[in-house]
């Protein structure tokens, strides 16, 4: 068994239903997306103290193993949006 | 087109919906939490009036319960709160019944709420496959199994693990004052929806209680704390591998290209067959001569 389905032949309730939950489920996505979108000026200010952390206490590279990050290593804001939902 | 992502989402003051699909009869009520629009695949929070009762039957696909809050009879069975079941397709659930009420996740993998009333099991079923443990009790803590891994502090519970594609279905918890100061994106799904507490995640701010993600491969989340603490239920639908980095910015596509930039590095030999001088090598399990059907849709050999 490939997927762990057995095939069968949707009843036209299941594709109405599909259909009625995927429009809801799009008015969700808009709305989550406009959330995050409001988030943008909150997530800058995480974004700094995310690198000074990083610079200081460190950076994660594995469980307790840390390591602090040069400032020449810091990325730059690249030109374009900053999209945190996709 | 399969599932979006969808994350954050806060399920906690959404009005539940009254099931109408065939089968589940009256006093189930549900609100979707994510779901794929070709397939109707979905996971769904569910709630069983005190009284619902269901009689015995299958689901054409491969359907996960967790028990959030109350119990539910199953045949002589009680699923208490923290209860995990996973049953494979066409495996028949004795009759099912909620006296007092109950709360759950019920994830369908592969297409919309199911459910056939049978006693018997379909020929197809694979009944040895089904786990039916309680997550809560039954099983330990353990620290992530991976390499490089989370941080200490985020404890794993295993509740079931495929195999073939190191998919897995998992409790997960950030102990009070958790921190990871580190970007993560994976090469698979990832999915999760919080029993209780409160996380924070750098993208997308504090999910509380009753919050919920699907987030599709390569998605940056990440750095996470955890002020209190948290108990979650998480899936993937294959191996979980931690490409960590500290660059926020990065696209999707940006970060596949790192990790099959890293794939090269790390499984060298392995990248060379596949990606051979005149195409590509298949991949032919022994094992599982036929598992490529579903991995290799190309038309060529
Ligand atoms: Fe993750």
């Amino acid at each position: 068994m490939a997927k762990n389905l057995i095939e069968y032949e949707k009843s036209a309730e299941a594709k109405q239903w599909i259909s009625d939950e995927s429009a809801e489920q799009e008015k969700r996505y808009q709305q989550i997306v406009q959330d995050m979108d409001d988030l943008s000026d909150e997530r800058d200010v995480w974004v700094e103290k995310f690198f000074h952390r990083i610079q200081t206490r460190g950076f994660n590279v594995h469980y307790d193993n840390r390591r602090q990050i040069p400032d020449d290593e810091l990325p730059t804001r690249p030109d374009r949006p900053f999209k945190v939902v996709f | 087109m399969g599932r979006p992502h969808i994350e954050p989402y806060v399920e906690t003051d959404v009005p539940f919906r009254r099931m109408t699909l065939p089968g589940f009869g009256k006093g189930m009520h549900y609100k979707v939490l994510s779901l794929d629009s070709d397939t109707g695949a979905c996971s769904l929070v569910v709630k069983f009036e005190s009284g619902y009762s269901l009689p015995p039957g299958m689901s054409y696909t491969e359907m996960e319960l967790y028990v959030v809050e109350g119990s539910l009879q199953v045949g002589d069975k009680t699923f208490e709160t923290g209860h995990y079941l996973w049953l494979p397709p066409g495996v028949s659930l004795p009759a099912l019944s909620s006296p007092n009420g109950a709360r759950c996740l019920m994830f369908y993998n592969y297409g919309e709420p199911s459910f056939v009333e049978s006693d018997e099991d379909h020929p197809r079923a694979e009944r040895h496959k089904m786990v039916s443990v309680n997550a809560l009790e039954d099983i330990v803590w353990g620290p992530a199994n991976v390499s490089p891994s989370v941080a200490p502090g985020c404890f794993v519970k295993v509740l079931k693990f495929d195999p073939l594609t190191h998919g897995f279905t998992f409790m997960y918890c950030m102990t009070p004052n958790f921190w990871q100061d580190n970007i993560s994106y994976h090469d698979c799904m990832e999915e999760g929806y919080h029993v209780w507490g409160t996380s924070w995640m750098m993208q997308f701010g504090y999910l509380p209680t009753g919050g919920y993600f699907w987030r599709p491969p390569w998605i940056n989340h990440g750095a996470f704390q955890s002020t209190y603490g948290c108990l979650a239920i998480g899936r993937t639908d294959s191996q979980l591998h931690n490409y960590f980095h500290f660059n926020p910015w990065t696209t999707p596509e940006e970060n596949q290209e790192r990790a099959a930039a890293q794939l090269y590095r790390q499984k060298r030999n392995l990248y060379e067959w596949v990606r051979a001088q005149d195409g590509h090598n298949h991949p032919h399990d022994f094992e599982h001569p036929h598992y490529r059907d579903h991995v290799h849709h190309d038309d060529h050999d």
